[in-house]
């Protein structure tokens, strides 16, 4: 097991993480566990190092394997947090935003399970229309979405008491759904790759923030885990703008982690370049806050 | 004191004495609705005016024709009816095809809905069209175009 030292943002969470990796034997390490700690901010110089490379290599970019977990690009984000004292009006606004990206998306789906890798579904369908393959089903989405405001109303600021959280168990009933995660494993799923790599999505309310932990049985480090990342950040930002709680901390828990060496060297050279891109960036940072304390002088 | 015959909709305070509804009525209307007609309406023959069309209605309307679109007449529709859908996208990002940049999940949005207006609900296999394609609002027409018209041997998706 690896446990990355928590870092800020999405870029060095991906970065220190595809580092370790590929340096371990065959590229690959069991339970390497990343955090950011203020989910959704990037170096963006470091982010153009991989849409760089993944263009290159034909992969999807940054964006659109984030969109795979959170369809930003659908929502029609309003602008405003949910409060407990929100007005009638507010509140509409906000659950009209939500539900035109539930119905963009059930609107898409039918095209998008032409796509064979997405027969089975998506981790967006299964998230709001469970088990994923057509519109109608369960809103997971919205059942913590009304949870998590229940919480809020009832001035609850943790609730740790389903730290564990079984999968298969997640849609029984009778649970308490504002803590309860976000099934996105079947147990029908059979496939030993490919979807879902991302098993398991846990929410944990604690002083007030709503952290997330998500679980991948194979985090692919080139391809996939910086849009991942990028789309749990989204997600999580979603959850709480809707249910009023403070973003907390991204943790994700890999159990296989892969740098994806097969790929070829320029995997290597990947973790370089994002590496001087970082460095270049924090001294640009370090630059400007000196000149800033001058100036103020 | 309303004049029907369920006490319940005052006891419940659905209703003030004058007979004017409480916001609380949409959510209680079936308890009551019957009874509007003989004794709410205050100014007989007023029409109510039309619901606003939700803006998935007028982008079904505003696609309506195009079975019939050449492909940049398509390509005007999908801009309109993205302008519609959502009002504060930016369409300033221009693709290599010279058109609207958008992302791929808009893309695939977009021929959803023209998908829905033809009945074709998979009209386009988005497994096998390049990615290029789902990449600007160009791409979308052409390939809806390819797909609306496939005996016309028009434009090929790139």
């Amino acid at each position: 097991m690896i446990a990355m030292t928590p870092v800020p943002t999405v870029s060095e969470a991906w970065l220190t993480s595809i580092e370790a990796t590929a340096a371990a034997p065959g590229g690959r390490v069991v339970h390497l566990v990343t955090t950011v700690t203020a989910p959704g901010s990037e170096v963006p110089e470091v982010r153009d190092v991989v849409n760089g490379r993944l263009e290159r290599a034909g992969m999807q970019s940054v964006d659109t394997v984030a969109e795979t977990i959170f369809p930003s690009s659908l929502y029609p984000d309003p602008g405003i947090d949910w409060t407990a004292a929100l007005d009638a009006d507010g509140v509409a606004v906000l659950d009209g935003a939500a539900a035109d990206l539930y119905t963009a998306y059930e609107d898409i789906l039918p095209l998008l399970r032409t796509v064979h890798a997405n027969r089975s579904g998506t981790y967006f369908s299964r998230m709001i229309t469970w088990p994923g393959k057509e519109p109608g089903g369960t809103n997971q989405l919205q059942l913590r979405i009304d949870g998590l405001r229940a919480q809020q109303r009832a001035g609850r600021r943790r609730n740790n008491t389903l730290d564990i959280d079984l999968a298969a168990d997640s849609l029984a009933g009778g649970r308490d759904w504002a803590t309860d995660g976000l099934q996105v494993y079947a147990v029908g799923d059979r496939r030993p790759r490919g979807f879902p790599c991302l098993t398991h999505i846990d929410l944990t309310l604690h002083e007030g923030r709503l952290h997330c932990t998500a679980v991948y049985r194979h985090q692919y480090l080139v391809e996939k885990a910086y849009g991942n990342l990028m789309g749990l950040s989204a997600l999580l930002q979603f959850l709480c703008q809707q249910t009023g709680h403070a973003v907390g901390e991204l943790c994700v828990h890999a159990t296989l982690a892969d740098a994806e060496l097969s790929e070829g060297a320029w995997v290597h050279e990947l973790a370089r370049d994002a590496r001087d891109a970082l460095t270049v960036a924090h001294k640009a940072d370090a630059a400007a806050k000196t000149a800033s304390v001058a100036a103020a002088r | 004191m309303c004049s029907c015959p369920h006490a319940a909709c005052c006891a419940r305070g659905l209703r003030t004495s004058d007979g004017d509804l409480l916001d609380t009525l949409d959510i209680n209307v079936g308890l009551s609705d019957t009874y509007v007609v003989d004794s709410d309406v205050q100014i007989p023959g007023v029409i109510a005016p039309p619901a606003a069309a939700s803006p998935l209605a007028t982008v079904r309307l505003q696609l309506a024709q195009v079975a019939v679109r050449s492909e940049d007449q398509l390509m005007a529709d999908l801009i309109g009816a993205l302008r519609t859908a959502q009002p504060t996208r930016r369409l300033v990002d221009v693709a290599g095809d010279g058109s609207p940049r958008v992302p791929s999940l808009v893309a695939v949005w977009l021929i959803s809905q023209v998908a829905a207006v033809v009945g074709r609900p998979r009209i386009v296999d988005v497994g096998k069209v390049h990615r290029e394609d789902l990449r600007s609002v160009r791409g979308v027409a052409r390939l809806l175009h390819a797909a609306l018209h496939p005996a016309a041997g028009g434009a090929k998706a790139s």
